[in-house]
């Protein structure tokens, strides 16, 4: 069992609010991923979970009971960090035995536990080794096992992969993933990183500036990012942006950029933009999201919005290929297959389709279309 | 402009042998990627160019001429690295114009110069501001255009986009391509991201402990990589790789292991047949060239079952493991794709997209 609630808390440290008014739940055996850049709140908010740092304000219950007054160790979590302190005189075996064995297990429990971990980290080759004769990648899993081989309500990870290198940390976050959905952990996974936390949270809460800025699976953060902040945070190539001005012309709407116009004629669309009528705002598509065709072209199927732009630049980057195009003064990414390789200069035809466009209100930077 | 020639070169410090025997040409107005992973030797090499570090044995000739005994001012080369060393106290015109001074440009000659650069890198309304006033991505086109004003016979790069924010690393990309196209500047850039190399170079050197694996288009590096340390070095994630014997089936001869029983493709078939040994052979596909069904039927005949190991969204694409005996394999697949861990899927490579290497060797057969 592991239920941790945030109610309404805040983080001061001086005069510098650190963590603002943050409401959240990670359910039991749910992966919740904290996301943002640093300086966001993220680390503050986990290590409150921890009781490392104390809440200025705000409750956090783990299973129904507040814990806010409680001790670390009486709170019943595992924590794996970044920086792994492993006891340099003691086996593999004995450092991930350790936190068994000083709450007194067994003996051949300890073996159990600490071979099944062993096995699924890929380390049980090496758990005869003292730490200075393994490779980092190895340590960090050493570390990880640690942390994971006992059973806790409640497992806080804060940026545990981030020393790795590059190949390690994508076999570290698929085993990771594997582990917490074969065993139900309940863990809470702070880091900076949108591919990480796509990769293995079931849902993702979004921070900037101690703010919570969208709370939701994956998906939904990539698909309906809720504000302009999280549509460029999350994405690589990040979104496309474009600042227009959001004119009514009948039954459709008109988004007039510099030099270009979008016009939407999909009615979901035309009703959400018709709140800024007159108003500046934001036009947001994200890479992967533009279809385009070569040369001029008219032939919109419906709802569909025709845009010419001309190509800058085309770049393969194996499986995929980066596609830039100009849009009178403005750029615009489309991430396309190798294929479909275009010249500078070359006329292309982007197809946009409603479903995956976004309408950010310049001053609120609130998504109008999702 | 000048071309670049590094011949029989190594470079030894103490007994660590960080380059053995590096020998490659960069052709005058060629932009080459040497590609590796850390404490692969780019740095060093980029060094000896520069004349930062000696050779312990080899030349290196810039403009067909050896530059072995010469200082690194004496070699007309400009260096950029990952950190940008701009003047904090001087303005964005005087850290253009110090190169050019020293140079002994003067006057009208002077100020076209910098005015030039600085409109082609797009820095020409910030020319009265220092440093700190700048973006990230501002000051590193400074230090571009410091680099720019020096006239220089061959530009060297350190890893120059590595600390920039995603937006701004995939701005100065499509940038420093722009500029190369517009100067013609022999370029020699260093990097660990196998992405900057495909969109940057027109040749890649790859380059491993110290030692060439390839040099080649980045085509030719995607699609025809040298060897498995080549394969494993470009895509995210890398070209899978199954360790495979070779058997004959009923006339046929088939790639097998645990769990894996296909026929190998007409366009392997001489080259595998003449792999020596017991029959070994790694079979390598890349993720993207695998198609995976959850129903039996959909799939053709030659498709293999597999078990949903894990499955990662990554936002518009995922990233689906399966295992099949006892390989991981990974698939690139769309995020609609679903599936549970423990399930049967049936997986199918992409016939023409197969590669067959040397079990022994790593080196690819075909």
């Amino acid at each position: 069992m592991g239920t941790v609630v945030l109610q309404n808390v805040w983080k001061h440290y001086g005069k510098v609010e650190a963590v603002k008014d943050l409401s959240l739940t990670c359910n039991d055996g749910e992966f919740l991923a904290v996301l943002g850049p640093s300086g966001c709140g993220k680390s503050s908010t986990l290590r409150m979970i921890a009781g490392l740092e104390k809440a200025t304000r705000g409750t956090i219950a783990i299973d129904g009971q507040v814990v806010n007054d409680l001790e670390p160790r009486h709170r019943d979590i595992a924590m794996a960090f970044e920086a792994y302190a492993l006891y340099p005189h003691l086996t593999a075996f004995e450092n991930i035995a350790f936190p068994l064995r000083i709450r007194g297990a067994s003996s051949s429990e300890v073996e159990a536990k600490v071979r099944d971990i062993a096995g699924i980290l890929d380390i049980v080759d090496v758990l005869d080794r003292l730490p200075r004769n393994l490779s980092g990648g190895q340590q960090q899993r050493i570390s990880f096992a640690r942390a994971m081989v006992r059973s806790a309500r409640v497992y806080l990870m804060d940026e545990p992969l981030s020393h790795l290198d590059a190949k390690q940390r994508s076999q570290l976050r698929s085993e990771l993933k594997r582990l917490h959905q074969l065993r139900g952990l309940t863990i809470v996974f702070v880091t900076h990183d949108q591919i990480e936390a796509m990769a293995m949270a079931d849902r993702i809460a979004v921070m900037d500036h101690g703010v919570l800025q969208q709370l939701a699976t994956p998906k939904e953060v990539f698909n309906k990012p809720a504000n302009l902040f999280v549509a460029d945070f999350v994405g690589e190539p990040p979104m496309n942006l474009l600042d227009v001005k959001v004119e009514m012309d009948g039954a459709a709407a008109v988004l007039v950029g510099n030099g270009y116009t979008i016009r939407l004629s999909d009615a979901r669309l035309v009703e959400a933009a018709g709140q800024v009528a007159g108003s500046e705002a934001v036009f947001g598509m994200r890479p992967l999201h533009i279809q385009f065709g070569l040369g001029a072209r008219d032939d919109a199927l419906p709802g569909e919005s025709l845009v010419r732009a001309e190509v800058v630049a085309f770049e393969g980057l194996g499986d995929t290929a980066v596609l830039t195009a100009k849009l009178n003064g403005s750029m615009i990414r489309i991430e396309t297959a190798p294929e479909n390789r275009t010249e500078p200069g070359d006329i292309i035809t982007m197809r946009l389709n409603p479903r995956y466009m976004h309408l950010f209100d310049k001053e609120t930077e609130r998504n109008l279309f999702h | 402009m000048a071309e670049v020639v590094l011949k029989n070169v190594n470079k030894k410090y103490g007994q660590l042998e960080a380059i053995k025997d590096l020998s490659f040409l960069c052709r005058e107005g060629e932009f080459v990627v040497m590609l590796g992973p850390s404490g692969a030797g780019k740095t060093t090499t980029l060094k000896m160019i520069a004349g930062l570090e000696k050779v312990t044995s080899g030349s290196v000739f810039i403009d067909g001429r050896e530059v072995n005994d010469l200082e690194p001012r004496q070699r007309n080369v400009a260096m950029v690295f990952e950190n940008y060393a701009l003047y904090p106290q001087s303005t964005v015109y005087e850290n253009l114009a110090s190169p050019l001074r020293a140079a002994g440009e003067t006057g009208d000659v002077l100020d076209g110069r910098v005015h030039q650069i600085a409109e082609m890198l797009q820095i020409d309304k910030l020319l009265d501001r220092k440093p700190s006033q700048l973006s990230g991505g501002q000051q590193q086109r400074v230090s571009f255009g410091r680099a720019l004003c020096k006239d220089a016979q061959v530009y060297l790069m350190d890893e120059p986009l590595t600390h920039l924010d995603a937006k701004l690393r995939h701005e100065m990309r499509r940038e420093l391509r722009r500029i190369h196209g517009e100067f013609g500047t022999t370029t020699l850039y260093v990097t660990h991201d196998f992405r900057e190399a495909m969109a940057l170079a027109d040749r890649v050197i790859v380059l491993m402990a110290g030692e060439v694996h390839q040099i080649g288009t980045p085509s030719q590096i995607y699609n025809e990589p040298a060897n498995e340390a080549v394969a494993d070095l470009i895509g995210e994630p890398p070209m899978n790789v199954i360790r495979c014997e070779l058997r004959q089936d009923s006339g046929k001869l088939m790639f097998t292991s645990m769990d894996m029983c296909m026929p190998v493709p007409g366009t392997l078939l001489a080259a595998v047949s003449k792999l020596p040994g017991k029959g070994e052979v790694h079979m390598g596909i890349r993720p993207t060239h695998i198609t995976v069904y959850h129903d039996r039927s959909q799939a053709g005949i030659d498709a293999i079952r597999a078990e949903v190991y894990v499955l990662e969204p990554l936002g518009g694409v995922a990233v689906l493991t399966v295992k099949i005996g006892q390989s991981l394999v990974k698939i690139r697949v769309s995020d609609e794709f679903e599936a549970r861990i423990g399930d049967s899927v049936w997986v199918e490579f992409a016939h023409d997209r197969l590669h067959a290497f040397d079990a022994a060797t790593g080196l690819r057969v075909g």
